[in-house]
C-alpha cells in the first residue's frame, strides 16, 4: 500500500488541480465521481438562498488539505488549547438545544435556503459536526496506526509529562455564578433594577479577571471560548431595557371603560396589542398608561384625533409613531398632540428588542 | 496554582473580555449605535486571533541556536 492509496480513502481538500479551495475536488476524489457534480451542486445552492457558500466555507475550514492531518479550524483551536473532544461536546450541546427549541418552542431561526423547519435542519447539521469532531478524535489513533504501514517510520515521539489540571477554570465558573447570584440578591433586597445585560456583564467581567489571572497563574484558555459564546448573547441582552414582567404571549387588550383599563401592561416576549378605540372614560382628563414588551412587538391603537402625550424607548428595532418610522438602537421618541375635546392619553411605551407601533384607528371603521 | 511564564493570549483576551463586561455592567452600551458593534467585535476578535496565531516560542530555542553557532 502506498501513501497515495492511503490518502485516497481519506476526505481531503485538493491542493492541486482545484478551482477555488479544493473542496469539490476532494469530495469528487473521495466519492470517486466527477468533481464537476459537486461544483454544480454548490453553485446551485449559492444561487438558491446562499446555503452553498456557507456549506463550502464550512467544508473548507473543516476538511484538512492533502498531506495534512489537521484542518484550518483544528489548527486554530489547537493554538487556543481546545481539543476536538471539547469543541465537539460544545457543538453537540448547542445543536441539541437548537433542536429542542425548534421542536418544543417552535423557535424560528430561519435561513432562506431551507424549508419550513430550518432550525431542525441546522440543528441536525450542528449535531453531525459535533459527532464528527468527537469521532475524529476517537479514530485518530487507529488512522495513525494504519498510516505507519504505508509511510516511513518516524522517530517515536517522546511523550511530554502531562501538566497537572489547573483548578482556575472552576474557580472562575464559581466566581461567575456567585457574582450573578449576588447581583440578583442585591437587586431583590435593595429594589434596584438590574438589567439582563448587566448580569451578562458581571459574568464576562468574572471570566475576564480569570483570564488575566491565568496569564501568570494556572491555565484556563477554555474560558476564551466561553466568553466568545457569551459575548453575542450579552450584547443582545444589553438592549433589553424594558421590565421583564408579564410572561410570553400574544395578547390583545381592548378596554371599554375605566374598570377594565389598567395603568400597566407588561409582556416579556411576544406581541401586545392595546386597542383604546372603544374606551369610554368617565371624566375628561389625562389617562396614564405604561406598556412594555421586553422582546417583541407593542402595538397601541388610539381613537382617531385623540389628544396624546407619549414617550417611547426601543432598545434595538423599530419605532413607528403614526407616520414616522425609525430603525436602530436606543430609539427615543416624544410626541404631543392636543385636541380641544376628549381625554389626553399619556403613554409610556417601551420595547427592548422589537417594535413599538402607535397608530390611529383606521379610517372608515366607525 | 504555580506561576508560569506570561501567557499573552490569556492576558489580551482577558483584558478585552473584562472591558466589555465592565461596560455592560455599568450600562455603558446604552446609546451605542448598532453600526459600532460589528467593527468592535471584529477588532477584538482580530487582536485575540493575532495573539493565538503567534508562533509559540520553545524554551530551549535560543540555547539550540547558540549551540548551532558554536
Amino acid at each position: 500500500m502506498t501513501s497515495q492509496d492511503t490518502s485516497g480513502h481519506l476526505l481531503r481538500r485538493r491542493t492541486t488541480d482545484r478551482v477555488i479551495g479544493g473542496v469539490a475536488g476532494g469530495l469528487g476524489d473521495y466519492f470517486n465521481v466527477d468533481p464537476l457534480l459537486f461544483r454544480i451542486g454548490f453553485a446551485a445552492l449559492i444561487i438558491f438562498g446562499g446555503a452553498g457558500l456557507v456549506l463550502y466555507l464550512i467544508a473548507w475550514v473543516l476538511l484538512p488539505a492533502e498531506g495534512q492531518d489537521a484542518s484550518i479550524l483544528e489548527g486554530i483551536l489547537r493554538r487556543l488549547g481546545l481539543t476536538p473532544l471539547r469543541i465537539g461536546g460544545i457543538v453537540l450541546i448547542v445543536g441539541v438545544l437548537a433542536l429542542v427549541l425548534s421542536i418544543i418552542g417552535g423557535a424560528d431561526l430561519s435561513f432562506p435556503a431551507f424549508g419550513e423547519r430550518p432550525v431542525a435542519l441546522w440543528a441536525v447539521v450542528v449535531i453531525a459536526v459535533g459527532i464528527l469532531l468527537i469521532r475524529r478524535r476517537e479514530v485518530a489513533p487507529a488512522t495513525t496506526l494504519a498510516a505507519t504501514d504505508a509511510t516511513p517510520r518516524r522517530a517515536p515521539r517522546v511523550k511530554a509529562t502531562p501538566r497537572p489540571r489547573s483548578p482556575l477554570g472552576w474557580y472562575v465558573i464559581s466566581a461567575l455564578l456567585l457574582s450573578i447570584g449576588v447581583l440578583a440578591l442585591v437587586s431583590q433586597a435593595a429594589s434596584v433594577e438590574v438589567q439582563p445585560g448587566q448580569f451578562f456583564g458581571a459574568a464576562l467581567a468574572a471570566i475576564g479577571i480569570g483570564l488575566v489571572v491565568g496569564a501568570w497563574w494556572g491555565r484556563a484558555r477554555i474560558l476564551i471560548l466561553l466568553a466568545l459564546l457569551l459575548l453575542p448573547i450579552a450584547i443582545t441582552a444589553s438592549f433589553v431595557t424594558a421590565p421583564l414582567e408579564g410572561g410570553v404571549a400574544d395578547v390583545r387588550f381592548a378596554p371599554v371603560n375605566n374598570a377594565e383599563l389598567r395603568t400597566e401592561y407588561r409582556l416579556i416576549g411576544g406581541r401586545l396589542v392595546l386597542d383604546l378605540t372603544d374606551l369610554t372614560v368617565s371624566a375628561w382628563g389625562p389617562v396614564h398608561i405604561a406598556a412594555s414588551v421586553a422582546v417583541g412587538q407593542l402595538v397601541v391603537i388610539l381613537p382617531r384625533g385623540a389628544s396624546v402625550q407619549l414617550q417611547s424607548h426601543v432598545g434595538a428595532g423599530d419605532a413607528i409613531i403614526f407616520d414616522s418610522r425609525d430603525t436602530g438602537t436606543s430609539l427615543e421618541h416624544r410626541y404631543v398632540r392636543t385636541q380641544p375635546y376628549g381625554p389626553t392619553y399619556v403613554l409610556d411605551l417601551q420595547s427592548g428588542i422589537g417594535e413599538v407601533l402607535v397608530e390611529s384607528e383606521p379610517t372608515g371603521v366607525r | 496554582m504555580q506561576r508560569h511564564p506570561a501567557d499573552l493570549l490569556s492576558l489580551v483576551s482577558g483584558l478585552l473580555v473584562l472591558g466589555v463586561g465592565l461596560v455592560l455592567l455599568t450600562g455603558g452600551l446604552d446609546g451605542l449605535r448598532l453600526e459600532w458593534v460589528g467593527p468592535m467585535v471584529a477588532v477584538g476578535l482580530g487582536v485575540v486571533i493575532l495573539f493565538a496565531a503567534r508562533p509559540a516560542r520553545r524554551p530551549n530555542e535560543d540555547e539550540t541556536a547558540k549551540a548551532d553557532e558554536r
